[in-house]
């Protein structure tokens, strides 16, 4: 048998407002609640809304037999209960057919492994009870902010009680062996790495419309064909949510080839459809993965250059990493969630120098006009939150010398 | 080939883009193995280079923006006293026609509005292909308020005479196409360049050691300095020792130090006057930021200069150059606060200035002028098949 697992990425961050240096120590209003909403609601019209229709329809028309995985941010989860809960309930649908598996990750997609362990942890938990509130399951495999992956990542989230974690199928890494097989993690006891087949992601993900593309148009039976012909264990597709209907408009065909997919796959006998919990079960591991450095998934660099390349996102990086002991010694609530907010790693990416000249997918999604005007705007913010942080904390002392007195 | 160009400046009498722009295109024609015959308004200056043969045709005076010893300069409804711009262009054009039917050449280009009606009077009598280059159209010069009609009406006319104009940028192309009727088929945009090696190699001046933000360039209304000086003030609130040095000069001058004692900053506000050609590149490197506020700038090569001088610029989203420039940041003129907001955000954060100088330097690196030389010459080679 060969298994053919879908797990797709949902999410949208917390987009700050115009925030100007003026503002500092004047509005704690940072977020751009109707920037939020816009972009959510375009999205939700053009991708979840139309896709978990579909996915619903392709589980009932299969009796069972196609299944995927999501995973889906704290914060998303947060501005759907708010803004369209008619659009969360069509994804409780789908959990609850029983054959879609939610993984977990940090509540903020954050980069808070960087900031510490404790942090990282912290987010891990707050996600967990999340996903446990909102659709009654607790999560077994986990999936770090953009594929983000180290040996002592994993290790850390098999001691959190994890059975699988997702990884970007590193060339380097891999070297001559496959994606297609489940692996050991260096320095974890039993937990297994799921590896995304990057290639066969990336022709829907990237590749599905390009113009030019020796393969265009892809359609279901091709790629089916491909998945078929394909050795190993299991064919990884990961992907962004969004791919569905935002990166790759309905005008491609990619709702036709969603469609007819799961048919396409299920005519050969020894396809199936497996959920990244049943991989675990279903295959042994059958060698070692060795990541002794920090790797994601994004780019062709497979970093953290996205996020922490530039002096820029550096600097704003040691900020936010170097509050963390105030804000917990303050325990202020409200601060905690801003400081948390501002860890979310699309933050860093609008900051990213990297590609900028290109203009390219960093733009998508990204409403500041450069990587400088995102840096301004961050440190202002992250300016006034330190403030709030510095008057609270004097009075804070001055309550202590008082109770004291 | 031989080609006669009309200019009313050449470094190192220049006022602006125009000027730099006719030395290293003549420069780099030259390199191309182009003869060139540049005929220019006389004046008291030394004009001998050895890349193109300089002539000057005397009898006339045409100097329409800044007189390099005066800070006075006018331009739009209200030229220089005593000047009558209109008479002279025509003596101009005469005196030309005359000085050109002696010298051998294949194409005739004429750059800006001073000497459009000698290329066309050239055309008809020699039968030459005729090339414009557009640095600045009468909406730029007179900041998009009230544009003198005379220079129009001549701008207009001789543009439809013209074989192939050449634009600055798409925002001059688009001001040809929509407000003068030129059709869009004769205009190919060049956009200009910078002398990199000139402004990388420049020394820091570590003299000043304070925050820094300069302006540079004439002081009129179509420059926007007015708005720097805005910017300037909500920007000192938060780091009072800053300065803000406003190079160059101009009709607004009086205005300008007046401006800046209304406003509470005069002791942040340094006023340079003219800068020489020969302090420029130090100029650039006193600075942390650059500001180019321009109400309207066909181009703006001073934003090209700040880069190679690996000098962080915020520039207009009213400029040409902000077509092509992508490692600087872009505001409307008229919205100080983001103005403000983007100054002190460079002047606060080392790592911002120090990813933006490095990017806007490496991205200035791009804009050559053998490039625009070689763009150039494609020009004159279809207006010649033609």
């Amino acid at each position: 048998m060969t298994s053919v697992c879908f797990y797709f990425q949902v999410h949208q961050p917390n987009r700050l407002r115009h925030y100007s240096f003026l503002d500092i120590g004047n509005s704690h209003n940072y977020f751009d609640d109707d920037a939020n909403k816009f972009y959510l609601e375009r999205v939700s019209r053009k991708c979840y809304i139309p896709a978990n229709e579909k996915i619903l329809d392709l589980i009932h028309k299969t009796d069972g037999q196609f299944k995927v995985a999501y995973s889906i941010t704290g914060v998303f989860l947060e501005l759907l209960e708010k803004e369209f809960p008619h659009v969360l309930q069509t994804f409780v649908d789908l959990v609850d057919t029983g054959c879609v598996e939610i993984l977990n990750e940090t509540y903020y997609h954050s980069l808070a492994y960087l900031v510490s362990k404790d942090e990282f942890k912290n987010q891990v938990k707050m996600q967990e009870k999340k996903i446990k509130s909102v659709f009654g399951v607790t999560p077994k495999v986990f999936r770090n902010t953009e594929s983000m992956f180290s040996n002592e990542i994993a290790a850390t989230v098999e001691q959190m009680g994890y059975k699988g974690i997702i990884c970007e199928g590193l060339d380097n890494i891999l070297t001559w062996r496959s994606p297609n097989f489940l692996y050991y993690c260096r320095g974890c006891s039993d937990m297994k790495v799921l590896l995304r087949n990057y290639r066969l992601s990336d022709d829907i993900g990237f590749r599905f419309s390009t113009p030019g593309w020796s393969e265009a148009p892809l359609t279901a039976d091709k790629y089916a064909l491909w998945l078929a012909s394909s050795p190993g264990q299991t064919v990884n597709l990961f992907l962004d949510y969004e791919t569905f209907g935002e990166h790759q408009w309905p005008e491609t065909g990619i709702f036709e080839f969603l469609s007819h997919l799961p048919s396409e796959v299920l005519k050969n006998e020894h396809m199936e459809f497996n959920t990244p919990s049943e991989l675990l079960k279903k295959y042994e591991a059958i060698g070692e993965f060795d990541v002794p450095y920090f790797a994601s998934w994004a780019d062709v660099d497979r970093d953290l250059s996205a996020w922490l390349e530039n002096d820029m996102q550096k600097e704003a990086f040691e900020r936010i990493k170097s509050l963390e002991s105030k804000i917990n010694q303050l325990g202020d609530k409200t601060i905690l969630d801003d400081w948390r907010k501002l860890q979310t790693s699309d933050n860093f990416y609008y900051m990213c120098t990297k590609w900028f000249a290109d203009g390219d997918i960093h733009k998508y999604f990204n409403h500041y006009d450069s990587p400088y005007d995102a840096f301004i705007n961050y440190m202002n913010v992250l300016s006034d939150v330190e403030q709030r942080l510095a008057q609270k904390n004097d009075a804070h002392q001055i309550g202590e010398l008082k109770t004291e007195v | 080939m031989n080609i006669l160009m009309l200019g009313w400046e050449f470094p190192p009498l220049k006022t602006g883009g125009l000027g730099i722009h006719c030395y290293h295109v003549t420069k780099n024609l030259h390199a191309k193995n182009h003869h060139i015959t540049f005929f220019i308004p006389r004046s008291s200056m030394d004009m001998h280079v050895d890349f193109v043969d300089i002539v000057q045709i005397p009898g006339c005076t045409l100097d329409p923006y800044v007189k390099m010893n005066s800070a006075c300069n006018q331009v739009g409804e209200n030229f220089a006293p005593g000047i009558d711009y209109f008479t002279e262009s025509k003596k101009y054009a005469d005196r030309v026609l005359e000085k050109a039917s002696e010298k051998k050449f294949d194409v005739v280009h004429c750059h800006d509005w001073m000497t459009f009606e000698a290329g066309v009077k050239i055309k008809k009598k020699m039968k030459k292909p005729l090339v414009f280059t557009v640095h600045s159209t009468e909406f730029n010069r007179s900041g998009e308020t009230y544009p003198n009609h005379k220079v129009y009406e001549i701008e207009r006319k001789s543009m439809q005479e013209a074989d192939a104009i050449i634009a600055v940028s798409n925002a001059v192309k688009d001001t040809l196409v929509n407000k003068y009727g030129i059709d869009h088929k004769k205009i190919r945009v060049i956009y200009n360049a910078v002398d990199h090696e000139r402004f990388f190699k420049q020394q820091k001046n570590t003299m000043i050691t304070c925050p820094t933000a300069l302006f540079l360039g004439r002081l009129t209304i179509q420059k926007g300095a007015v708005f720097f000086l805005e910017a300037a003030r909500k920007v000192a609130m938060k780091i009072p020792e800053a300065k803000f040095i406003i190079a160059g000069t101009g009709e607004l001058f009086p205005e300008l130090i007046q401006k800046s004692i209304d406003l509470g900053i005069s002791k942040n506000v340094i006023f340079t006057g003219f800068v020489d050609d020969k302090l420029l590149a130090e100029v650039y490197k006193s600075a942390d930021v650059y500001v180019m506020p321009s109400i309207s700038e066909p181009f703006g090569i001073t934003a090209l200069e700040a880069m190679a001088s690996k000098v962080p610029v915020i520039i207009s989203k009213q400029s040409g150059v902000s077509e092509v420039i992508t490692h600087c940041m872009k505001v409307d003129f008229w919205d100080t606060d983001k103005l403000a907001d983007r100054m002190y955000g460079i002047l606060k954060y080392a790592s911002l200035k120090k990813t933006m100088a490095c990017h806007g330097e490496f991205e200035s690196r791009k804009f050559s002028w053998f490039d625009v030389a070689g763009q150039t010459e494609q020009v004159y080679a279809r207006v010649l098949n033609d």
